[in-house]
């Protein structure tokens, strides 16, 4: 859910070392990118994700980027997840008188 | 001070020992980042890590290879050694004891039935699959041909290798190790997507 949340977030720029930045930041914790992949081929395979290559730069070896985009189905079930956690989320005693 | 080359080794490891299309843009990533001032230390974490991952998700396929090797290279050991005894009766040569030769022929015959539709199904595996890890490492072998020459060094071997040697247990073990390898390396399909699903790539397929 990180990995498709941080995709929407970096919208055409997303490839492997802004995703990776983006989840770093926004939870506060190291991710090593090799992970991030893993989960990224998982996403794609359940199409959930597309991936196309892109250009290569002397900075990465003459190695091409891989730029992620999430598909219509991704984003349903971004959405699916979201009112799930909302439902689940209220009425927690927990969490009553914060906001989310 | 920090080197300002990644390690050569650590680059070498992710581009052959991470599986699919994901090694050359994960190894592009991580000289980026490396560019931008990351560590040696967190290069070979960064490089460790993602070998770990790679082998974590892809446990089943590797053990989809392993139970379709043992299919295949166990009838073929057999069954070049129930051939000899077969042989031997066909042409009445030399005759061991009775029980032995009777347990060779009845493998030899289970594999004369069976072996052919093990053959279809490799081949039928093989020929569905993308030689990617294969074109990396041997650019120059077609589809075909690299299922060729595995087939072929495969036989070779058994040929080749002393009857005494291959007569014994440990002769199993380079024809298993050899298929192994190869199925590992044919392991992903033309889109560059897992083969793990052998049972959900054969049914829509016609013979």
């Amino acid at each position: 859910m990180m990995v498709l949340l941080a995709l929407m977030r970096l919208g055409e720029d997303a490839y492997g070392v802004p995703i990776s930045r983006e989840i770093e930041q926004q939870s506060g914790r190291a991710v090593a990118a090799g992970t991030v992949y893993a989960a990224l081929e998982r996403l794609e395979e359940k199409d959930l994700v597309s991936s196309e290559l892109g250009e290569s730069t002397p900075q990465r070896g003459g190695r091409a980027k891989r730029y992620f985009r999430i598909t219509k189905k991704g984003l349903r079930e971004v959405r699916e997840a979201r009112s799930a956690l909302i439902n689940l989320w209220r009425g927690l005693r927990e969490f009553e008188g914060e906001r989310a | 001070m920090r080197s300002s080359k990644p390690p050569v080794q650590a680059t070498w490891l992710v581009e052959h020992l991470i599986p699919g299309p994901r090694n050359e843009a994960l190894a592009g990533d991580l000289l980026e980042q490396f560019s931008q001032g990351r560590s040696v230390t967190w290069y070979w974490r960064q490089v460790l890590v993602a070998i770990l991952t790679g082998f974590l998700t892809e446990w089943r396929i590797f053990a989809w290879a392993a139970v379709v090797t043992v299919c295949w290279a166990i009838p073929l050991y057999y069954g070049r050694f129930g051939n000899k005894i077969l042989a031997q009766y066909a042409f009445g040569l030399e005759t061991h004891r009775w029980f032995l030769p009777l347990i060779y022929a009845t493998v030899s015959f289970t594999w004369l039935a069976f072996g052919p539709i093990c053959f279809a199904s490799v081949m039928y595996w093989v020929m569905t699959t993308d030689l990617t890890m294969m074109r990396k490492a041997f650019p120059w072998l077609s589809l075909l041909e690299g299922y060729l020459a595995v087939a072929f060094s495969t036989f070779l071997l058994l040929a080749l290798l002393p009857p005494a040697f291959v007569e014994n247990t440990v002769g199993l073990l380079p024809v298993f190790l050899g298929m192994l390898v190869s199925m590992w390396a044919f392991r992903r399909d033309s889109t560059g997507k897992r083969t793990a699903k052998f049972f959900r790539i054969l049914p829509p397929r016609s013979w």
